[in-house]
């Protein structure tokens, strides 16, 4: 496993790192038994990144976590968890509300501390909510010594601007923009070097896009990029390919991106994810690949309140 | 003016919504005005009809309360029961807001459709004959052989929505095909050109499965009796606002004139509705 370094933190990730939303049944029913012995699986290959939040599964994925985790010592892995967002529609990013979410995330991962809390996907919150109690209330748990770096998530990538134009932040997680079928977060990196802000890429399949796997029902993407994605995936499958075996070392090889997570609840999943990664990229097979993404190339898709949906369907 | 016909705002924990449930994760959402509007701004739509999404007085109730606030919306279309004997009653109740334009009978979900065809529903299609008021048939291709009774009987001022529903995803025409050309010679039936991404396969559907489709409704039933409707949110399930806004354009048969395109996608929904 290689590692780099995560901004300004001193912490060194493992450039792959580990998804849990996956061990709240998000993308499929799970066995509990089979997801701890995936966190196992992962850490004793090198993975030391894990990250999670209250809002997959509704607190399952923590839960799940927390009993995976109880029996590591703690200074094998670094812990990222988030809070502000607790369902589809859930949002609080009150300063009461964060403070009393790090405690409850604690009691269900079974730690006294996370490395790094994030405030999950800040697009559908108010802007000054964010500013004037999110961050002051992480600001807080740094002092207090129950995080120790933190930061925001969220899929438009104008918000990463917004707030770092405002706050310091030690990190910010960014999902499906930085991928085969979109390389749009390299658009914010030479601010995130300025400001030596660490990265955390997340869904290198752009949550399962990149899959010969039949898609989820509420993935966002339109029907168009579903339909090319999935001419790449066919396209890999008569090849005697695998689209995700490419995804993922796509993702990984770019030493600007610092770690990309990826989720699985299979130990039979996060071993092929690490073995692959270990392998040197088809080059043919990427060329061809990207050109069949083309016509869809950058696109994604509309989330949170209405001013970063305009800007997604524009 | 451009004008989606077909559409449905909901509130998932308003709570009468049987049919949108979590295993639907997709639709399972509050889906409203905000998260329409800028879909509307880039397609250059002004107005919209919002139809009945749930079979309550409460919810009809419900999406006028909304249009009382909107900008947007031109018209709703809401629910009565006609086996209810205050039927009249609620029915009146609405038509005291404007924005009441048009009554939803959800033949889908009978498990019998010769239901339309007695006593209570005949009376109620000839009371709403009566009044010229405008009534939506969600119906399924199956169900057309009681539609065409219902129209031998009573004259209503009628649109058929999602054309009828037809088995795009197997790629069966007929017996649509002519059930729908002899419902086309009632010259008070209209056709909404909508619901039809969610007829086909949701994952791979191409352009060109809808072109048969469209093309026949667009020769039966001619220029100015079909109108442009989303179903949006229930497209999401196969495609986003702009494709079937786009949809629709690619596969309308050539030759249609800027007028005639005008009357696809606005005027001939205003002019059923009586909103002209």
């Amino acid at each position: 496993m290689k590692y780099r370094r995560l901004g300004n933190t001193g912490l060194d990730v493992s450039i792959l790192s580990f998804g849990a939303s996956s061990l709240g049944s998000v993308f499929r029913d799970i066995n509990e038994t089979e997801g701890i012995k995936t966190v196992h699986t992962a850490i004793e290959h090198g993975i030391n990144l894990i990250d999670v939040s209250p809002y997959y599964g509704l607190t399952k994925a923590e839960t799940i976590l927390g009993k995976a985790l109880a029996e590591i010592p703690r200074e094998k892995f670094i812990l990222s968890t988030k809070a502000g967002r607790y369902g589809e529609q859930e949002f609080d990013f009150s300063k009461q509300r964060i403070l009393k979410s790090v405690d409850e995330s604690l009691n269900r991962l079974q730690t006294d501390y996370v490395d790094i809390l994030l405030l999950h996907d800040i697009e559908f919150g108010s802007i000054d909510q964010i500013m004037e109690e999110g961050i002051p209330a992480l600001q807080e748990l740094k002092k207090e010594g129950k995080i120790r770096f933190f930061g925001v998530s969220g899929l438009p990538l104008p918000i990463f601007e917004r707030v770092l134009n405002q706050t310091e932040l030690d990190v910010i997680l960014s999902y499906c923009h930085y991928s085969l079928n979109d390389t749009s977060l390299l658009s914010i990196i030479p601010l995130l070097e300025k400001k030596k802000t660490g990265l955390i890429n997340a869904s290198p399949l752009s949550m399962g896009l990149l899959s010969s796997r039949p898609l989820v029902a509420w993935h966002p993407a339109d029907h168009e990029i579903r339909m090319i994605c999935k001419q790449a995936a066919d396209f890999c499958s008569k090849n005697g390919a695998d689209l995700s075996k490419l995804a993922i070392q796509f993702s990984v090889q770019n030493e600007k991106i610092t770690t990309t997570l990826v989720s699985t609840a299979s130990v039979e999943n996060i071993g092929k994810n690490i073995t692959w990664m270990e392998e040197p990229i088809d080059q043919d097979l990427l060329k061809e690949v990207l050109d069949i993404l083309k016509p869809i190339q950058n696109r994604t898709w509309p989330s949170g309140n209405l001013e970063y949906v305009e800007n997604a369907i524009k | 003016m451009r004008v989606d016909a077909h559409h449905h705002y909901w509130k998932i924990d308003r709570n009468d919504y049987g049919w949108i449930t979590p295993e639907i994760p997709k639709l399972y959402r509050d889906f409203l005005e905000k998260d329409l509007k800028p879909h509307l701004k880039k397609n250059k739509i002004e107005k919209t009809i919002v139809v009945q999404a749930a079979p309550t007085i409460e919810e009809t109730e419900f999406i006028l309360s909304l249009s009382n606030e909107s900008e947007t919306i031109a018209g709703v279309v809401g629910w009565i029961d006609p086996e209810n004997p205050s039927y009249k009653e609620h029915l009146r109740r609405f038509r005291e807001n404007p924005k009441l334009v048009g009554i939803r009978v959800m033949i889908q979900d009978m498990t019998d459709e010769n239901k339309i065809l007695e006593p209570s529903y005949l009376n109620a299609f000839s009371y709403f004959a009566e009044l010229d008021l405008p009534v939506d048939l969600l119906v399924r291709s199956n169900q057309l052989p009681a539609v065409l009774e219902l129209l031998k009987k009573v004259p209503i001022r009628g649109v058929i929505d999602h054309i009828a529903k037809p088995e795009i995803k197997q790629g069966n025409l007929e017996p649509w095909k002519t059930q729908m050309e002899q419902i086309a010679r009632h010259p008070n039936i209209y056709c909404k050109l909508s619901g039809m991404v969610t007829e086909a396969d949701h994952m791979i559907w191409e352009k060109e499965d809808f072109v048969a489709y469209v093309h026949h409704i667009v020769q039966v039933f001619g220029k100015n009796r079909i109108m442009f409707g989303s179903d949006w949110p229930v497209c999401l399930l196969a495609a986003s606002y702009n494709e079937v806004f786009e949809l629709l354009w690619e596969v309308l048969p050539g030759g249609i004139t800027k007028e005639e395109e005008a009357k696809i996608f606005g005027e001939n929904a205003l002019e059923f509705y009586k909103l002209k």
